[in-house]
């Protein structure tokens, strides 16, 4: 199985993207949700090398936990105010959870798989850990793996009837990684690769899938931190890895983290090409 | 009994289970198409509330079968019926009758690692109208919506009532996720990410898709005609089709008789438009391309059992790019099974991996039902309603197209 | 009938957000789908309800949808026709 390295990574908490003329075209029917993972999808797609691959040979895999809950209401919306007869299709196609997943495989011409998965768990690392697999075993030459949510009044109120103070509303947004199968003619540069990820889910009260209450996650064993937001482990990772991206990573990393719903660790080294 | 085990054979097929408005078994399914039942009506009342006339195919109102019910009681306290959603209610139902046929106990898979794949559209989306009524009222409901809604994450669930631990993952691919999600568990057992795989797909029908669906103008006020020259469009269904996967040496170990083999998995996006299907089915194209390649099998499939909703625009993209696969094997018998089932969305992957199974197995089945005069404008002719078709071997293709622009199929081989 | 095209340019902006123009943009005969406005098969069933939500006609099908779609003028003369007096 060959090697699966990390070209590229984004973070965004909104729209903090120009969006071009022909964007804008494009995603004028999309919701805040889609905006923002095309949008983080974009730049992490501008900074990632090997500029050329067939687009058969890329795949899009798109973890969520909540996708377009609020497209899905405001669908819901037509329904209770205009009436059975007078919904809105455009809502309707675009509150599935693959309408995101489709946009990405639209602008950025994928043609491989486009896979969207929802868990409440951890949707970012179960979409990354299908798309190691994807390019580990040759199905595709570069993945890219994505998550987003966008914030919703109504799981908020439940939230915040559930915890109290101790719910954390957000922040919301998306984050995108480019993986690529490690190949020799990267010469001489230092690649962040992907040894091991491995998660494990255990039953928990079901409350606690939205609070999030005593999540935690380390990194190489230092400090534990809280994260509740529902897209914090995501951005923690990538800020991390980030963070140890100047130069620093000669140690392996070993992040991981710990929830009611389980626990899961992912491990990188670096390697020369 | 000795199976040839080898690499092309590696992901068995141990277990199958369906309900829908077809039967609440495989076998009531496989009667329904003989006989070319189609139980596709009003909306009943006991489902939901409409003014619409469009028709619609129900799967019995009890969602949990006998079997069910038993594996419920197996469990024990803990699970209670009446906080699982009658999506979840139907996954059961069929993961039962798959657990069964497949000759395993909760005890058993409890001793493996057991992988969970489901694909399902509505069962993801909170779907609680009374609560989002008073809620957006600025009322503050009962939790028990909320809380139903967060229990109801397929894989999640099911590994959590069966006691069982490993990869587990819910796809949202929306028409094809039933597809996926067995494409995928396949992928896990021949790379030993599990030594059982549960996956398939389960969907309930629900005011709000039914209303989309209407909108979105797909929909036919008479049963569906797939193919047909006449056909206006699809009617929705519900239920659940569900497999079990395992790796050729743990059968031949357990000495139980496989029902077949998963040979090859392709999933390709059309990257072309978020509710129409690529014209000339490039993306389907590219996909039933991509599983055969993997399979190994070339282009000499026995069945093809199509996506077939009966929409104008799927049954043209669907034929344009099995003509195009196709070359020199023209007469390869297309079938659509949507004429029995109805639209089960997130499940239609699930019920039709079996489907086309079970017809591999015995060796017949029957033409589209609902299907009178096949469009002239196709460039391959599926098989009409009138005929029986005789199978010559066990080598089959099932395929799904999904809202924004997925594509996949699944190639299998009936024992 | 200039209310009547004026607002059916309105709801091509607002609704089904046509970018880069403003409502005045819109000429009375430029076709609305593909070459001309771009608008697609997604579009066309939106605008069904939008025509009945804002009008209150409906379009019973798509072949006549097909022939009322086809510009600003056009679309505007079906709704006339068959707007309740």
């Amino acid at each position: 199985m060959a090697a699966v390295v990390i070209s590229a990574m984004h973070m965004s908490t909104g729209v903090d993207f120009e969006m071009s003329a022909e964007l804008a075209k494009l995603l004028r029917r999309a919701d805040d949700l889609t905006k923002w993972v095309v949008g983080c999808a974009g730049s992490a797609f501008k900074s990632a090398p090997l500029p050329t691959i067939p687009p058969e040979q890329t795949g899009v895999f798109f973890g969520t936990s909540f996708g377009p809950v609020e497209t899905n209401f405001r669908f819901l919306d037509t329904l209770l105010d205009d009436g059975e007869g007078q919904v809105s299709p455009t809502l309707f196609s675009h509150s599935v959870h693959n309408a995101a997943a489709g946009y990405l495989a639209r602008i950025f011409r994928i043609h491989g798989p486009a896979i969207t998965l929802t868990a409440y768990t951890w949707p970012f690392l179960t979409a990354l850990q299908q798309a190691v697999m994807a390019v580990s075993t040759g199905v595709v030459r570069r993945a890219l793996v994505a998550t987003g949510e966008m914030p919703s009044p109504l799981l908020a109120d439940a939230g915040r009837q559930l915890a109290g103070s101790q719910f954390t509303d957000g922040p919301f947004g998306a984050v995108s990684w480019i993986i690529d199968r490690f190949s020799e003619e990267r010469e001489g540069k230092q690649h962040i690769a992907i040894k091991h990820l491995e998660i494990d889910e255990t039953p928990c009260d079901a409350a606690v899938l939205l609070t999030r209450s005593g999540e935690v996650w380390s990194c190489n064993g230092r400090t534990d931190e809280q994260t509740t937001g529902v897209l914090d482990y995501a951005f923690s990772l990538t800020d991390q890895i980030q963070k140890n991206r100047g130069g620093q990573m000669n140690e392996d990393f070993l992040w991981s983290i710990k929830a009611p719903f389980g626990q899961a660790r992912l491990a990188l080294a670096m390697i020369k090409g | 009994m000795a199976q040839p085990v080898n690499k092309k054979r590696s992901v068995t097929i141990t277990g199958m289970g369906c309900i829908s408005a077809a039967g609440r078994n495989v076998e009531e399914h496989f009667y329904a198409i003989e006989q070319g039942v189609r139980n596709c009506q009003q909306v009943p009342a006991w489902l939901f509330n409409t003014q619409q006339a469009y028709p619609v195919y129900p799967a019995s109102q009890e969602a949990l079968t006998e079997i069910g019910h038993k594996l419920l009681d197996t469990v024990g306290a803990g699970v209670s019926t009446h906080s699982l959603g009658r999506t979840a209610l139907l996954m059961l139902s069929a993961v039962a009758e798959a657990m069964d046929m497949a000759g395993l106990t909760i005890k058993d898979l409890q001793k493996k690692r057991v992988g969970v794949a489901m694909g399902t559209t509505v069962g993801c989306a909170f779907n609680n109208e009374d609560y989002y009524k008073s809620f957006r009222q600025g009322d503050h409901p009962g939790l028990n919506p909320v809380i139903d809604y967060l229990n109801g994450n397929l894989a999640y669930l099911l590994q959590n009532i069966l006691g069982t631990r490993g990869p587990s993952l819910v796809v949202t691919n929306a028409c094809a996720s039933g597809t996926d999600a067995i494409g995928i568990a396949g992928d896990w057992i021949s790379s030993d990410l599990c030594d059982v795989a549960i996956a398939g797909g389960a969907d309930e029908l629900s005011r709000i898709a039914y209303n989309g669906f209407i909108s979105l103008q797909l929909t036919d006020l008479l049963p569906c005609r797939p193919f047909d020259r006449d056909r206006q469009g699809l009617n929705l269904g519900e239920g659940a089709g569900i497999v079990f996967l395992e790796k050729g040496e743990d059968v031949v170990r357990r000495r139980i008789f496989p029902l077949g083999w998963l040979l090859g998995y392709g999933i390709c996006a059309d990257a072309w438009h978020p509710t129409a299907p690529h014209p000339e089915g490039q993306g389907l194209l590219r996909a039933v391309t991509l599983a055969a390649e993997r399979a190994g099998t070339g282009l000499a499939f026995d069945l093809i059992n199509a996506h077939g909703t009966a929409t104008r625009a799927n049954d043209i993209a669907e034929t344009n790019a099995l003509a195009a696969f196709l070359v020199g094997h023209e007469k390869t018998p297309i079938i659509s099974t949507k004429g029995i089932t109805g639209h089960t969305l997130g499940a239609a992957g699930g019920i039709e991996t079996i489907l086309t199974l079970s017809a591999l197995r015995r060796g017949s089945t029957w033409g589209t039902a609902g299907c009178v005069n096949i469009d002239p404008d196709f460039r391959i002719a599926p098989q009409n309603q009138s005929q029986k078709i005789e199978l010559s071997g066990k080598i089959g293709l099932s395929e799904s197209l999904a809202f924004g622009g997925g594509n996949s199929a699944l190639i299998l081989e009936a024992c | 009938m200039e209310t009547i095209k004026n607002k059916i340019k309105e709801i091509l902006v607002n609704d089904l957000k046509i970018q880069g123009v403003q409502p005045s943009d819109i000429s009375d005969t430029e076709p609305l789908f593909e070459d001309g406005l771009g608008l697609d098969s997604l579009d066309a069933v939106e605008l069904v309800v939008l025509i009945q939500k804002h009008f209150d006609v409906q379009i019973a099908d798509m072949e006549e949808g097909k022939k009322a779609f086809a510009s600003v003028e056009a679309l505007a003369a079906y709704i006339k026709e068959h707007q309740a007096d």
